[in-house]
């Protein structure tokens, strides 16, 4: 029985093939779609849950006042240790602190490798599962302040061997001897390393300041509620000390590892971030594909076996029960689902790689082997047999073999549903097509701005040495020989990079019961207004002569505001820090953040730390201007390799979340219009079957083949216009809410409704129109003939 | 002499091209699948005048409908040449015979063939909305026919709502709403009780006594009765004709 059930619905596949090719692709990219939606998911939720100790362990978040608002989290602390913290709460077993994680320049024999690397103190593997490999002194990272530790596949990339113990790694001209090799941490954790340093090692550890991430091991068993209670207030002591002086309020907040990743906190993140409503939105989306995927199928199949309704009668009539029939059509849909099964899981591979770029994630592949996986890919298909098995057998099954074989039978009052998830999925694809369009133009609107100052052909040169620092001046005198360079200049900030900018707090001589204002600052060289192209409301730039000794400081219009500062800004006088300083000029505001915030009020001061060069060339001989720019550089360092970029591109492109989410929806828009084309397909498949004979009838009496086109085509189109009018306004208002988390943003135009609902309606015209054009174009004698 | 006899052939032949209506010559129709090849018609070769009532009887299968459909124009014959009121519309393309349909030849069928979502008006008012007819013409149009049906009553009704006998009329309707010259008829009484049955015969004799020429598929005997002539078909051949001059619209009272 199963054989000839099996033999059966596979002779009916060959005979109708391109059905049984579109509906069985179809489903296997929904199961695809979901596959991958659940990789990522699942990717998701397993962020540090390698750690053994993951329920015990917490981060400590400063609290502070920042720019006015109240108490914002800042994911730093203070340097906290053993004897200034956590002796003085008995819940906590270990105090860990990191610095960084930041790419880092190191070499070996003259070659640089740019790793990237994590400061860390000694009780960091006692709290984190840090699997030591290979070590000079057991059981520790690092012998001495002179040793580092490595990760196993970044000995493999350095040394082609994994017992490196002894050997050397040159930073900052010195000799560290590498004394441990630890295990890969997986990629799902909210931090990531190739290269440990010890802390005190870390040039950064001069300072005093907010720069710690600090995480705590509490005991065992421990009320963790009331040992959190305790740190925070503690902590909360401790930053009082630090910064009462300023008068800016203080406080402290503690968050669970397994937290982080999903940022159940809202705070600046330092690994990827996500978010248990993204989870949510994903399992949401999975789910929604694979139920229109199932209908999608199921209406294909039902199509399928009502042009075989005659067999049903005639099993009827031979002596099938209810139980053969939905036997035989549960073979095929399992055979059917089965195959597609194999393509999705085919499908998913293949895009894997692809998918895992477009999510920045490292999804492992070998998801085949995660049990988790084959007991959905197994209820995938159960699942989808039953649902698709029952509906039609048993409907199918019902019928009375006389009616079916007089051919009495139509399949009445099923429509409404496949009609209503068609437009549904139209509505859905014009949303998406709507968004990536008004994405695609913020994003435009964006990168093409009017900045307030201009860094074109300007040429930022990061990554300088310590020497290429000091010689700075060598440096610009070497470089303005040049005949296509304009002028040269040095800041210790980007220009324009969302918050990329030192904070300070000013506030006007005269003023002296007024609070302190909390303002951002960019540090930079004499040259740097008339390099990047700052214009000037008031006073002038710095001047060239006594530069380091002249106390001036430059503002732009919003640090009027701020400092409401009365009458001719030039030369007020503010308090910076204990001493007073002059305003010389007043620079035209201009976006020093990206365009999701607002311009903020910015100060200029000197620089100290010269972390890039800016040279503003001319247009010819790009190229080779930046060559000799080069040339310049290795003179005074041949070693070092410097980061070389277009200011403008800096500024431009720090729009990769919008870009990155812009190519996810556009992907998804492409699966949406596919899955409503593969709904339509096969709804229309199914309404002209069932019109056959009404197509018949009308030409008998004198339809010609455009009026029976017409005739079937405008109910598609009433259907795209009913989405088009369901979509429109929840595309708006999403639109509109996406649009104000940019300060910055375009207003939404009727356009990109216009396009996507023609779009819709060109692709849906299309898909249907080989079928309304074969059946307006039968022999009328063909369908009426066995009436 | 001479001339005149030829002048009086060709005079008569001119009468008799007016006379009449459909010639097919060795008509033949080859149904072909992958594997094979059934020849439905063969040679086949009939005049039918101008208001004649023919009847074309035979066996299941023997070509009747398959010839029914190549008169009416809803289908090409493989072979040989058909001639429609004085044109050859052997070779014609679909929107040609499309646009030759209409208005000319009305449909009757067995399974009556009405559209289910329609109304026996709308169904009644279709072949006038594809001949570009305004919907008040059409309106008048379909009133009159309706009423010369004896089924305005059952105008805003919906088909499956009517007896079998009801929706033949209602199709008769249709077929007669554009005053066409030709009635194609096929099996019009298979669905239909006698009584119903004898009411469409009925129905069909009254339209061909007022000048409508009527061919039908038959395999009733007594509904080829009434007919002038009857041609029986076999195998896809004419086997032979015979004519009922003497029951000519005059049918056999004791068979009512």
């Amino acid at each position: 029985m199963f054989w000839h059930n099996l033999k059966l619905s596979f002779r009916v596949f060959a005979k109708d093939k391109l059905n049984s090719i579109i509906n069985i692709s179809g489903l296997a990219i929904g199961i695809a779609a979901v596959l991958l939606l659940s990789i990522y998911v699942q990717h998701e939720l397993s962020y540090d849950q390698f750690h053994t100790k993951k329920d015990r362990i917490v981060r400590l978040i400063t609290l502070c006042e920042d720019a006015g608002k109240p108490l914002v989290p800042i994911v730093n602390c203070l340097r906290l240790t053993k004897d200034n913290f956590a002796d003085k709460v008995p819940e906590i077993e270990q105090i860990t602190q990191s610095l960084g994680p930041g790419n880092q320049s190191f070499y070996i024999d003259k070659n640089e490798f740019q790793l990237h690397s994590m400061s860390i103190d000694s009780n960091f593997h006692k709290v984190f599962s840090i699997q030591i490999l290979h070590s000079a002194s057991h059981d520790k990272l690092f012998r001495d302040h002179q040793s580092v530790a490595i990760s196993r596949s970044t000995a493999l990339k350095l040394f082609q061997s994994e017992n490196v113990i002894g050997k050397s790694i040159i930073k900052s001209g010195q000799v560290l001897s590498i004394s441990s090799v630890v295990e890969d941490i997986p990629t799902t954790s909210h931090f990531n390393f190739e290269i440990l340093l010890p802390i005190q090692l870390d040039e950064n550890d001069q300072y005093q300041g907010l720069e710690y991430d600090t995480y705590i091991l509490l005991q065992e068993n421990c009320n963790q509620e009331l040992a959190k209670q305790k740190i925070n207030e503690i902590h909360t002591k401790i930053l009082d000390v630090g910064f009462g002086w300023s008068g800016e309020e203080v406080g402290s907040l503690t968050q669970n590892l397994l937290d982080i990743h999903l940022n159940k906190t809202k705070i600046k993140e330092i690994g990827g971030k996500s978010s248990m409503e993204r989870i949510y939105i994903h399992l949401l989306l999975a789910t929604l594909i694979l139920i229109i995927a199932v209908i999608n199928f199921t209406n294909i199949l039902i199509v399928q076996s009502e042009s075989k309704i005659h067999q049903v009668g005639i099993q009827k009539a031979v002596g099938a029960t209810h139980v053969h029939l939905i036997k035989s059509f549960l073979v095929k849909t399992v055979s059917l689902t089965s195959i597609s099964l194999v393509l999705g899981v085919i499908i998913t591979e293949i895009s894997l790689p692809h998918f895992s770029n477009l999510m920045n994630r490292e999804l492992s592949s070998n998801f085949l082997s995660n049990p988790l996986f084959l007991i959905i890919l197994l209820t995938c298909l159960l699942l989808i047999s039953f649902i698709t098995a029952l509906y039609p057998s048993i409907m199918l099954s019902r019928f009375k073999a006389a009616s079916i074989m007089k051919g009495n039978y139509n399949g009445k009052g099923k429509n409404s549903l496949s009609k209503g998830l068609v437009i549904f999925q139209f509505a859905v694809a014009i949303c998406l097509v709507t968004s990536v369009i008004i994405s695609q133009q913020q994003i435009h609107y964006m990168k093409n701005i009017d900045l307030g100052f201009n860094p074109s052909q300007v040429i930022s040169i990061s990554n300088l040495s310590q020497s290429q620092r000091k010689q700075y001046h060598a440096i610009k005198d070497l470089l303005l020989q040049n005949p296509n360079i304009i002028s040269v200049s040095a800041s210790d900030h980007y220009t324009g990079m969302e918050g990329y900018f030192s904070g300070e707090i000013l506030k006007l001589v005269g003023s002296e019961n007024a609070k302190y204002k909390s303002i951002d600052e960019y540090k930079v060289m004499p040259d740097y207004f008339e390099t990047m192209g700052f214009e000037f409301v008031y006073g002038n730039a710095f001047p060239k002569q006594n530069f380091d000794s002249l106390r001036n400081i430059i503002i732009n219009e919003k640090a009027i505001e701020l400092l409401e500062i009365k009458g001719d800004p030039i030369q007020q006088k503010v308090w910076f820090g204990e001493e007073q300083y002059s305003i010389i000029g007043v620079v035209k505001d201009f976006h020093n953040n990206s365009l999701r915030k607002k311009i903020t009020p910015m100060m200029f001061s000197k620089a100290f730390m010269r972390n890039f060069i800016l040279v503003k060339i001319n247009e010819e001989n790009q190229q080779r201007t930046i060559e000799e720019i080069k040339k310049v550089l290795a003179q005074v360092d041949p070693i070092r390799t410097n980061r070389i970029s277009f200011a403008e591109d800096i500024c431009r492109n720090q729009y990769r979340d919008e870009e990155n989410s812009l190519q996810l929806s556009y992907y998804s828009s492409i699966l949406s219009i596919m899955l409503a084309l593969l709904g339509l397909y096969s709804l229309s498949l199914f309404m002209t079957n069932k019109r056959t004979k009404e197509i018949g009838i009308r030409k008998v009496n004198g339809a010609s083949v455009l009026q029976i086109i017409y005739l079937l085509f405008s109910n598609y189109f009433k259907w795209i216009t009913i989405a088009f009018v369901l979509a429109t306004p929840i595309s708006y208002v999403v639109m509109q809410k996406w649009l104000s988390t940019f300060a910055y943003h375009i207003s939404i135009e009727i356009l990109p409704f216009i396009i996507a609902g023609l779009a819709c309606l060109l692709f849906a015209l299309f898909t249907v129109g080989f079928q309304a054009l074969k059946a307006s174009r039968q022999n009328p004698v063909e369908s009426l003939r066995y009436e | 002499m001479q001339f005149y006899l030829a002048r009086q052939l060709a005079l008569e032949k001119q009468t008799y091209k007016l006379k009449i209506m459909i010639i097919t010559k060795d008509l033949c129709k080859v149904f072909r699948t992958e594997e094979v090849e059934t020849s439905a018609l063969h040679d086949v070769n009939l005049h039918i005048q101008r208001g004649e009532f023919a009847a074309i009887m035979g066996p299941s299968g023997c070509g009747k409908s398959t010839l029914l459909n190549i008169i009416g124009l809803l289908d090409n014959p493989s072979n040989g040449s058909y001639i429609f009121n004085n044109t050859d519309v052997t070779k014609k393309s679909e929107k040609q015979r499309t646009h030759f349909r209409k208005g000319n030849i009305g449909f009757i069928f067995q399974s009556f063939n009405l559209i289910d979502e329609l109304t026996v008006f709308e169904n009644v008012e279709l072949p006038l909305i594809y001949m570009g007819l305004t919907a008040s013409k059409r309106k008048a149009k379909v009133n009159e026919v309706l009423d010369r049906m004896n089924i305005s009553h059952r105008a805003k009704h919906y088909p499956q709502q009517l007896s079998g006998g009801q929706q033949q009329r209602v199709a008769i309707a249709r077929a007669v709403v554009t005053d066409p010259n030709l009635i194609l008829a096929d099996e019009p009484t298979g669905n239909l009780d006698s009584s119903n049955g004898t009411e469409v015969m009925e129905l069909l004799k009254e339209l061909n006594h007022s000048g409508t020429t009527v061919v039908m598929v038959t395999h009733s005997v007594r509904d080829s009765e009434y007919a002038d002539r009857v041609i029986h078909l076999f195998d896809g051949k004419v086997v032979s004709e015979n004519k009922h001059k003497q029951i000519k619209r005059e049918p056999i009272k004791e068979e009512l």
